[in-house]
């Protein structure tokens, strides 16, 4: 159903209440960071133009969702038309990490893309800034672990960003928005009809009487 | 009335509630549900199953109750009423049932009756289809478990197509898309869920659920608006959880387009509406919450119990209760105040259980002049605020129009002379628009504190402000320099083009400035004479004022030019000779120091002093006042004051002059020559005039009183110089005259005195020797009037004045005249008894001939000649003349006043006879003359006889 410009790349970023996904997109916007913690909710977008490939200029359209589960039932449709999702967990919050693989599910379920296997994703540990102390013990493994036993097996990019310091958010970003737009190229090459409004439309019954009077 | 305050970048937005209708016909328990519009209709429905039908006229500012339909037989409530333009039908919906009803009466159409309908909407349509007879208009009925497009004509209903849908419970339409005339898709909600159904295609997509538990207390709200981009957006509430809910916006792709609103610890909205950038919402806890559809934040909330907003279709327009109070204005002489409409109007109404209100943006007006009033309320006026809200001001006067457009015209002037921006303030002030000035004079001086006529309206929030502010702490000059621009703007304008209006402004400018701006004479006199002399003569309602003014101060040098420019431009010769009269007192009380204007300095003593008078000259018509300010002006300035009488001896009120001239000849000594010869003068001219209007010499009035005059003047030249060469002529003229010299005939004593004057060092003595001599001859020789004898004789006692004496006594005339050797006059004398005038005489040439109309009779003549006679005959025997004399003399009187043997027995013996040979031939020949005549005569007095006697025997014999 969507009819935006290609040069608009949706991002949408996901992940458990508290990881920073709120953060993450005001220091990349932005290059903001508030100490203080205000769950979103709902969900809301800022854009940013950047330069990808050296010489593509596009805009990303990021949505930071709300991480609570109450507005789960929301993400039909901020998730329709999505050209890549980042998933973020907390560095130091281990059971935000494994939720990334629900997050991933439930995203290829409501935004219905046609193939969830190609669909980009990108995992994003935040708040590197903690200290070790804090962080979740052998990470790298339970990483691992996450990725090729409830990812897939598959190979997402995975980066380690501090939103608070601004470590690691621009690459990251730079990393989503040279995904979103293979993802939105490879849209192209494959036909996909993005303009058609209804192609996850049901058809409904239909009762007529052209001719009778309703009264 | 409510109000909602929100403080955005671009500076403070305001909403008003105000009320539109309160209903108190309303029965026990029954509440206003819904509310629509049609044209200046209002129809505002029931709880009860009525309809209220209100109506705006044109010239009322309210809406006013014209009619109350029942249009549920069992009270229902009126849940809906649905305006179809296009075909001037409203469907109301009363509990399930819908019914159609004319517009705008609402009649009920016998079409029948919608059963079992949540809800009706209009289905969007594109802008441009026109309502006709045969038209019709689509709607779609959210029925229990379908949704249904319906066409209405104006007699007919008919279903176009049903849509299954269950347990619906809401539904929206999207705007019609370009391509058809009719919207294809529906927002829609059912008991949990908001669904786009694609009507055409009969397809429907979820949206998502707008609540997660089964209350059913909690109801969908879906609300359209177009956003910056121009495109439709829809809000739908989601319910989250008991103390927060959110709203999702979409469009009709079904794509989101903003970020979600949340309304968090406010509940569930009851009741929604927007209003592009703002949504309202009435929350379960009685908030109205104003939030931002571009930010989205919240701006304001306010709790405000009983209310639900209502969207409708087409907006609502009122008169702004707000605005309209800032351009009420009052008039500054009666504190009468005149009211203005301003009007509002708003898609967003809210209900009360009894009351319609309206929610409408504040128009920026009322915000910048409210802003305004705060300002200036403040102990220290904060100009950068000031200047930033005249920017502002200025901004919206752009943007505006009408009485809007004056208001903030009006604002901004009086911020920019508050911020002394001289510039900018005289900019504005003189702002037009169809050659009319925006902002009335008036408007200004009320500011300055300087007059207002009556009538002069002024907002009445302006006038607060200007009552409390000082006048000290105001730019004067700038009220100064609008007088004169605004003056120069309307002297420049066609006077033929002008209004009566603008003429009454022009004058008041003109007013203003001769009060306010010249406050010394020589600044108001330069402005008089320059740049306004046409106000003085095309904006004349302002002199009076102007003079008025003038008359109650010190000024008096302006005062006196003031006059001056009415009077040259009056035609009443009276109030003409009123405003001269006046300048003339005021001037030689200015003169005489009697009172002081700072301004006036002495060198321009000498133009007032020509002012009076030129007015002396020009503008007085009554002689006793035209006497006193001249004796007046002689007091102050003699030189000037003769100089004056001079010009004037040809001109009108002689006998004043003279009058005058005989008061101050007294009086003033020292300038006794000068006045005499004035009086001369004036003597002289009258004599002149005299001359001109009569015919007979006898007729003259004024001859004695010349001559007087005259003789006085000449009597009183007293110069040895002058006498001692008057003496010189006269002893000149006996020896050049005498009778050695055979040139004849001789001249006389007045002609050669009238042949030397120019040569001589005398010629002012002399030409008033001849004058008199003139007049003398005429007096007493042709005239024979003696009246003045005795005076002149006194007047003319001195040696040198023998001759005239003589002139006036007229005894022993020949004698005298031939001791002095005036032979002429002697002789001419001897003929006609009186002295001739001399050859170019003064004032008589016209009646030169009066000298030789009666002569002597022939014995007198004979005596004087014989005695001018015996006087040559002495002259040439005891002198050893020229016998010549003699000769000539014969020659001119020989014939007829003497005969031979007189001549012949006068003679001595010795005389040579040849001398009078030619004499003695005209002798002859006379007598011969003589002799023949008498014979001629003898004989035919003979021959008659002899004829009459013949005549008289023939007759007898015939008889």
């Amino acid at each position: 159903m969507s009819s935006r410009k290609k040069t608009l790349l949706k991002v949408i970023i996901l992940g458990d209440s508290g990881v920073g996904k709120t953060s993450l997109m005001q220091q990349f916007v932005n290059n903001k960071f508030s100490h203080q913690y205000k769950a979103t909710i709902g969900a809301d977008f800022l854009t940013k133009e950047i330069t990808v490939d050296n010489n593509k200029q596009v805009t990303l359209q990021i949505w930071d969702t709300a991480g609570q589960e109450r507005f789960q039932s929301l993400g039909v449709a901020f998730y329709r038309g999505a050209d890549c999702c980042v998933l973020c967990y907390d560095v130091t919050n281990e059971k935000s990490l494994n939720n990334l693989a629900s997050w991933k599910d439930e995203f290829l379920i409501q935004s219905n893309v046609l193939n969830p296997q190609d669909f980009p994703f990108i995992i994003i540990g935040n708040k590197i800034d903690a200290d070790d102390s804090k962080k979740i013990p052998s990470l790298q493994k339970k990483l691992n672990n996450v990725t090729n036993n409830q990812l897939g097996g598959l190979s997402y990019p995975v980066f380690e960003t501090s939103a608070k310091e601004s470590i690691n958010v621009e690459s990251a970003f730079e990393v989503i928005a040279k995904m979103a737009l293979q993802q939105e190229e490879l849209n192209e090459a494959n036909g996909n009809d993005v303009n058609d409004d209804y192609n996850d439309a049901i058809n409904i019954h239909l009762e007529t009487d052209n001719s009778g009077c309703a009264c | 009335m409510a109000t909602i305050n929100i403080d955005e970048v671009d500076g403070p937005v305001q909403f008003h509630l105000q009320t539109v209708v309160r209903e108190e016909s309303l029965e026990e328990g029954e509440t206003l549900t819904d509310v629509a519009v049609y044209q200046s209709n209002l129809y505002v429905g029931t709880s009860l199953g009525n309809v209220l039908h209100y109506f705006r006229f044109d010239d009322s500012p309210v809406y006013i109750l014209i009619s109350r339909i029942s249009v549920s037989s069992n009270q229902k409530p009126v849940n809906k009423i649905l305006v179809l333009e296009l075909v001037e039908r409203a469907l109301i919906l009363c509990g399930s049932v819908a019914s159609v009803y004319t517009l705008p009466e609402l009649s009920p159409c016998k079409l029948g009756k919608l059963k079992d309908i949540r809800t009706i909407e209009s289905l969007s349509y594109k802008e441009g289809l026109q309502n006709s007879s045969n038209a019709s208009q689509k709607a779609f009925v959210v029925g229990y478990n379908k949704v249904r497009i319906i066409q209405i004509g104006r007699d007919l209903i008919k279903l176009v197509k049903d849509v299954n849908y269950n347990d619906a419970i809401d539904g929206l339409s999207c705007s019609a898309k370009s391509a058809t005339a009719y919207s294809n898709l529906v927002v829609v909600s059912n008991k949990s869920n908001y669904d786009l159904i694609d009507l055409k295609e009969t397809r429907m997509i979820s949206l998502f659920k707008y609540k997660s538990t089964d209350d059913s207390s909690i109801a969908p709200h879906c609300a359209s608006f177009t956003s910056e981009s121009g495109r439709e957006e829809f809000l739908l509430t989601i319910h989250a959880d008991s103390s927060t809910s959110i709203a999702m916006f979409v469009n009709s792709d079904g794509d989101v387009t903003r970020g979600t609103l949340s309304w968090v610890d406010l509940g569930y909205p009851q009741s929604i509406a927007t209003q592009w950038p703002y949504v309202f919402t009435v929350m379960d806890n009685s908030e109205l919450v104003v939030s931002s559809l571009q930010s989205i934040e919240h701006k304001a909330q306010k709790k405000l119990e009983g209310l639900r907003l209502i969207q409708l279709a087409r907006s609502v327009e009122c008169k702004d209760n707000i605005s309209s109070s800032f351009l009420t204005t009052v008039d500054v002489s009666t504190g009468e105040t005149t009211h203005c409409e301003l009007s509002t109007h708003s898609k967003v109404l809210a209900v009360t259980s009894n009351e319609l209100l309206i929610i409408h943006k504040t128009d920026q007006l009322s915000l910048l002049a409210t802003q305004f009033q705060d300002l200036m309320k403040q102990a220290e006026l904060n100009f950068s605020d000031l200047e930033s809200l005249s920017e502002r001001v200025r901004e919206h006067s752009k943007a505006v129009s009408g009485s809007s457009e004056l208001f903030c015209i009006h604002l901004l002037s009086l911020i920019c002379i508050i911020l002394k921006d001289h510039e900018k303030s005289i900019e504005i002030l003189l702002k037009t628009k169809d050659d009319t000035l925006l902002i009335d004079p008036q408007f200004m001086t009320y500011t300055y504190k300087a007059k207002s006529d009556e009538g002069y309206k002024i907002y009445q929030t302006l006038k607060e402000v200007i009552d409390g502010m000082d006048l000290n702490s105001l730019d004067e000059q700038i009220f100064k320099d609008y007088l004169l621009q605004t003056h120069r703007y309307y002297l420049a304008l066609d006077l033929a083009k002008l209004t009566e209006s603008a003429k009454k402004k022009c004058c008041f400018i003109r007013e203003m400035i001769y009060t306010v701006v010249f406050t010394r004479s020589d600044e108001a006199i330069k402005f008089a004479k320059g740049a306004d002399t046409t106000g003085w003569t095309q904006f004349k309602k302002a002199n009076s004022k102007i003079m008025e003014f003038v008359r109650q101060g010190t000024n008096y040098w302006a005062r006196i030019e003031f006059l001056k420019l009415l009077g040259n431009q009056e035609q009443d010769v009276l109030v003409k000779q009123e405003y001269a009269v006046e300048i003339c007192k005021y001037s030689m009380m200015v003169l005489k120091g009697e009172i002081v204007d700072p301004a006036f300095k002495e060198e321009d003593r000498g133009a007032l002093l020509d002012t009076f008078l030129e007015l002396l000259q020009t503008s007085f018509y009554d002689e006793k006042l035209y006497a006193k300010n001249l004796l007046q002006f002689l007091d102050i300035d003699m030189n000037k004051g003769v100089s004056f009488l001079r010009s004037q001896k040809g001109g009108k009120f002689k006998a004043t002059h003279k009058h005058i001239l005989e008061e101050i000849s007294s009086k003033y000594d020292d300038k006794k020559d000068e006045i005499y010869q004035l009086k001369a003068e004036f003597a002289e001219a009258s004599l002149r005039d005299d001359i001109a209007d009569i015919s007979n010499l006898e007729d003259l009035s004024t001859l004695s009183e010349t001559l007087v005059e005259i003789v006085s003047m000449l009597s009183s030249r007293s110069s040895d110089a002058e006498i001692m060469n008057f003496q010189i002529l006269q002893q000149t003229y006996q020896i050049e005259n005498n009778l050695e010299t055979l040139d004849w005939p001789k001249l006389t004593w007045l002609d050669y005195l009238s042949a030397n004057m120019r040569r001589s060092e005398c010629p002012e003595y002399i030409e008033l020797y001849l004058k008199a001599a003139e007049l003398l001859i005429v007096e007493f020789h042709w005239l024979q009037n003696h009246e003045e004898k005795e005076k002149v004789l006194t007047l003319l006692s001195a040696e040198q004045y023998e001759y005239l004496r003589w002139i006036i006594s007229g005894t022993e005339m020949i004698t005298r005249l031939l001791s002095v050797g005036d032979f002429s006059n002697a002789e001419f004398y001897a003929k006609y008894g009186r002295l001739p005038l001399q050859s170019h005489p003064y004032y008589f040439e016209d009646f030169k001939e009066r000298a030789t109309e009666n002569s002597n009779d022939s014995n007198s003549i004979k005596a004087g000649l014989t005695s001018i006679l015996d006087h040559y005959l002495k002259f040439v025997l005891d002198k050893n003349g020229n016998y010549s004399i003699i000769q000539m003399f014969l020659q001119r009187y020989g014939e007829p006043y003497f005969d031979a043997y007189d001549i012949i027995r006068r003679l001595p013996e010795l005389f040579p006879v040849s001398y009078l040979q030619e004499y003695l031939q005209q002798e002859l020949l006379r007598r011969v003359v003589i002799s023949r005549h008498v014979t001629s005569t003898k004989a035919l007095a003979r021959f008659e006889v002899k004829s009459t006697s013949a005549l008289i025997q023939s007759l007898d014999n015939g008889g």
